[in-house]
Order: C-alpha cells, then sequence, then structure tokens
C-alpha cells in the first residue's frame, strides 16, 4: 500500500534529521537538580499553567562574535507532559519561533529523548516534568558593548494529562553585551546534562533497516567490537507519525553475527494503517543498558535506507 | 460430576462462540474480532445513536459513509466545530447522501462522554449535521478501527471499503487561523471518489486529543 504521509510528518521529518545530524537529541536528566536561584530567574510566561515557559542560557553576558546556547525550558504540572517530535499516538510537538535582534541566529533545536506515555491503549511520545530545548545562537560580532539585547521566543504546545490543553507563550531573556562573556553557571550546567546524552554514531555498530513484511519493519543490528554488550530495554523511535504501531512491543533477538559476534534484530510493529514508508527510516533507538557495555541509556541516530 | 463439567464446557463453548460472531458484527464483542484496514472491507458494527436509533454500518450500503471521532471538549474538535467548518462539511456531503457518523469513544466518567440528553443539547447547540451522534462508551468500535484521536477520519466507500483513514486535514493544530489553505482530506477523498478517481492520499496520520478509553 502506497499512500503519502501527512505534510507535518514530512516537514518534521526534515527539521528533525538536520537535527540529527547536528547531534540533535539529548537526555533530559534534569529532575534532581536544584531550583534556580530566584535571583537568576529569567522571564516567565504568565499564566501559563499546566506548563510553565522560560526561557534560560548558558551566559549571564553576551560577547559579541561568540555563540551561546539558548534554551525554551517547559516545566509540566505534575501529571501533564508534552510531546516529542512525533507525538506518537495523539497531540502536537511544541513548537518555537525565536524572534532574536539583527545577526543573531539560533541553530536547530535538540530536542531531549522521549519518554513514553500510556493512556489507555494508546502511547504518546512525550515529555512530563520539565524539558530545555535548546539551541546554539550565533551573535554578530559588530555587536556594541555595553548595550543589551532582548531575546525572544515565541512557543506554542499541546498540554494533555487526561484532557489536551493548547498553551502558548511568549518569553523572553534580556543579557548585557560584554567584551567577555560570562557563564551562568546554574544553566549552564543544566543545559550541558540535558546535551550530554545527544544520540551517538558508534562506530562499532551498524544499522541496517528493511520491512519484514506487512506488518514489520527490521532493524539489523551488528557490532564491530570484540565484545557484544547484552543491550535491554531497546527501543526505536521513528521521526515520522504514523508509522509504527507505537504501543506494540517491539522485540530484540540475538543471533550468530559474522566473525563468531552476535547479532541483533529489533522488530518493530508497522502501523496496521499507516503513512507511506520512507524511502529512508529516520530516529532514534534508545537502549536503556547503553551501546557500549556499561554507558547507561544511550540513543544512536538512525538515518538508514529502508530496504523492501 | 464428568457430565455437568463437560456441559458447563459446552456452555462455554458456545457463550464464545457467540461472542466471536458478535463481535464480528457489533460494538459488544471482542474488539480484536475485526480490525479496520485501508481498501478492506470496512469492521461492521452497531451502536445506538442519541436520538435513540440504531444505526448499523452494513445497513449502508450502497452509499458513501463517513466516521468521525468526536470530543466535544477536545481543543482540536473545538477548532472544526467553534468555526463551523465541521457542521459545513457534514452538511455539504449529507446533502449529496453521504452517511456521516460522528463516533464519541469516551469511556464513562472521561472527558467528553456526557449522558443522552446532555449529548442532545449539545449537539443541537453547535448544529451539529452528522446523520447521527453515536455512543461507543465501550470504545470497542474505536479499537476496531483503531481510532486514536479525536477528530480521526475514516470514509468508506458504497461497497463497504475502507477508502481512506487519518486526520481530517494536512494542518496538524488547535488553532482555528490554520483551517485556512488547510486541505481536508476527507473532502478530498469523498470528492475523488465520487468523481471515479484513484484517491490520491488515502492515509494521513491523524492529530488531536487522544481517544479518551477506559484505561
Amino acid at each position: 500500500m502506497r499512500t503519502r504521509p501527512t505534510r507535518i510528518g514530512t516537514t518534521r521529518a526534515v527539521v528533525a534529521l538536520a537535527g540529527i545530524a547536528n547531534c540533535g537529541f539529548a537526555i533530559a536528566q534534569l529532575a534532581s537538580f536544584p531550583r534556580c536561584a530566584s535571583a537568576q530567574l529569567p522571564a516567565v510566561a504568565p499564566a501559563a499553567e499546566p506548563v510553565r515557559a522560560e526561557l534560560v542560557a548558558d551566559v549571564a553576558s553576551i560577547q559579541p562574535g561568540k555563540p551561546f546556547r539558548l534554551a525554551v525550558r517547559l516545566t509540566m504540572t505534575e501529571g501533564w507532559h508534552v510531546n516529542w517530535i512525533n507525538p506518537g499516538d495523539a497531540g502536537l510537538a511544541p513548537s518555537v519561533a525565536w524572534r532574536l535582534p539583527d545577526g543573531f541566529r539560533a541553530g536547530l533545536i535538540e530536542w531531549p529523548l522521549p519518554r513514553r506515555f500510556s493512556t489507555g491503549p494508546l502511547v504518546i511520545f512525550g515529555y512530563g516534568e520539565d524539558v530545555l530545548l535548546s539551541v546554539d545562537v550565533d551573535t554578530p560580532a559588530t555587536r556594541a558593548t555595553g548595550t543589551s539585547v532582548e531575546l525572544v521566543a515565541e512557543v506554542s504546545w499541546l498540554a494533555c494529562a487526561e484532557a489536551c490543553v493548547p498553551g502558548t507563550g511568549r518569553v523572553s531573556l534580556r543579557l548585557p553585551v560584554e567584551t567577555t562573556s560570562r557563564t551562568n553557571p546554574e544553566w549552564k550546567s543544566r543545559i550541558d546534562t540535558a546535551r550530554v546524552r545527544c544520540p551517538i554514531q558508534p562506530a562499532e555498530w551498524s544499522v541496517d533497516a528493511r520491512v519484514g513484511d506487512s506488518s514489520t519493519l527490521l532493524l539489523d543490528l551488528q557490532t564491530a567490537s570484540e565484545t557484544t554488550p547484552t543491550l535491554a530495554g531497546v527501543f526505536f523511535f521513528p521521526l515520522e507519525q504514523g508509522l509504527i504501531e507505537n504501543a506494540s512491543a517491539q522485540t530484540l533477538s540475538a543471533m550468530p553475527g559474522p566473525y563468531g559476534r552476535v547479532a541483533y534484530q529489533l522488530r518493530v510493529e508497522r502501523a496496521r494503517i499507516g503513512v507511506e514508508l520512507p524511502k529512508r527510516l529516520t530516529g532514534i533507538l534508545v537502549c536503556d543498558s547503553g551501546w557500549t557495555a556499561g554507558a547507561g541509556p544511550q540513543a544512536m541516530t538512525i538515518d538508514v535506507p529502508l530496504g523492501y | 460430576m464428568f457430565r455437568s463439567t463437560t456441559r458447563i464446557a459446552l456452555l462455554v463453548a458456545v457463550a464464545a462462540l457467540a461472542a466471536v460472531a458478535a463481535g464480528a458484527d457489533t460494538s459488544t464483542g471482542d474488539p480484536k474480532a475485526a480490525t479496520a484496514a485501508l481498501d478492506q472491507k470496512a469492521p461492521d458494527f452497531s451502536l445506538a445513536g442519541i436520538d435513540g436509533k440504531t444505526y448499523r454500518l452494513s445497513d449502508f450500503k450502497g452509499k458513501y459513509v463517513v466516521l468521525e471521532w468526536n470530543n466535544l471538549d477536545c481543543p482540536f474538535v473545538k477548532k472544526y466545530y467553534g468555526s463551523g467548518t465541521m457542521q459545513a462539511l457534514q452538511k455539504q456531503y449529507v446533502e449529496k447522501g453521504v452517511i456521516w457518523l460522528t463516533i464519541c469513544s469516551s469511556a464513562a466518567g472521561k472527558q467528553g462522554f456526557y449522558d443522552l440528553d446532555q449529548l442532545k443539547t449539545m449537539t443541537a447547540e453547535r448544529k451539529v449535521g452528522s446523520t447521527a451522534y453515536l455512543r461507543d462508551v465501550d470504545g470497542a468500535v474505536g479499537h476496531a478501527y483503531g481510532a486514536k484521536t479525536t477528530p480521526h477520519m475514516f470514509v468508506i466507500s458504497p461497497e463497504g471499503v475502507l477508502i481512506y483513514a487519518g486526520a481530517i486535514d494536512d494542518k496538524p493544530s488547535a488553532n482555528p487561523d490554520d483551517l485556512k489553505g488547510a486541505t481536508n482530506y476527507v473532502e478530498a477523498s469523498l470528492n475523488e471518489a465520487m468523481a471515479g478517481k484513484a484517491i490520491a492520499v488515502k492515509s494521513t496520520a491523524s492529530y488531536g486529543c487522544s481517544v479518551k478509553y477506559a484505561n
């Protein structure tokens, strides 16, 4: 069956793909961090419950010509979540429109690794607690010091608990321009932590993807490593919505690979009524036990031709 | 002892068979008994409308049927009803002889679940223009069709074949401003099918609130 994907699916995939090439994902492990000192609290969007949006940066001042890291932070009231790029069975990904001064340029958003939320028989990909959607910002070398700049983002999201509520926020952050930039240690630490587990492209692993049959996609994993780690908790999150049965278990099986090594195959159930199969399979392959032994949860970027 | 056990087993077997048979064409059986697939015969079902009548898909053979998953409190549904867009679409196709069934699979106590009187009032207030508003409280029909969101749209041919499944349009958003310039997939697929043309977009990823099934 050949059908056309939705426009948004394609658009998102393209945007996110570029993000992957740029190390586009990181795991958010922010819940354990202390709250920001009140003196450093940035502008907060008014009346943004059940989601609060704010704009934060890893610097306390901007140096002309020196890039810095800017992030939209979404903090969810307990029980609420927002979506990943591919929202899963329902929902919508948050969107950010940057309103930056002349000469400032924001890169692509790095989307942290999502969680899976069950709601009845449906599964949603997204974030609870809080999430930092961060970008690199290039600054103009000609910007005069001794001034300040206002950075603005117009953010929209869909917050869901049992019910869904769309929200928007215009968040801003004013930073001084100085000859040498000063770090904001609090937010630098949190932004760095959020980025620390960007999807990797581990040299020792190779992944091939193909259509198994009318109901399955197969991801074949091989390692060049002499010692194959035991993989646990492997799940493929496609970038495109409507490609897989999000609620179905994905099964990993080990089999003899070349040179006496172990190879793996992940079986992913295709959506029973899905979008047209893409020419390339894109997404992230998460392994809770890590792609190298003892590494802890890691995500691998998947962007491979989809064989038929 | 043996006889009574056998008899119970037989009764159980008969009951199970009856359930399977029922599951094939009503909302009371195993929801997995029949699942919708594109270009295949759409699973039959029968549901009570808030008008007190019973609506069975197979009774509408020879007509196009649109299934619209609904939860009147979902922002994506409000986008379509608040602007009058859904009602206009319903009216346009019902006048052409299309059977348009609006289905709510919200479980009891979940968002969008209302008693019959409330639904009668609410659908009248909103001037809902579908053929009928049906409740699928146990979610069996929703499960059979794989309805995930509100709205989630399905178009069935006069031969009873599922010819479109997915989003209502190509602009996933809860903002009514995004209705302008959106391609409506239900409109497109019905118009193409009625003109004897191939349907260009037969399935898409639907967008909206999750259907409020029981947990």
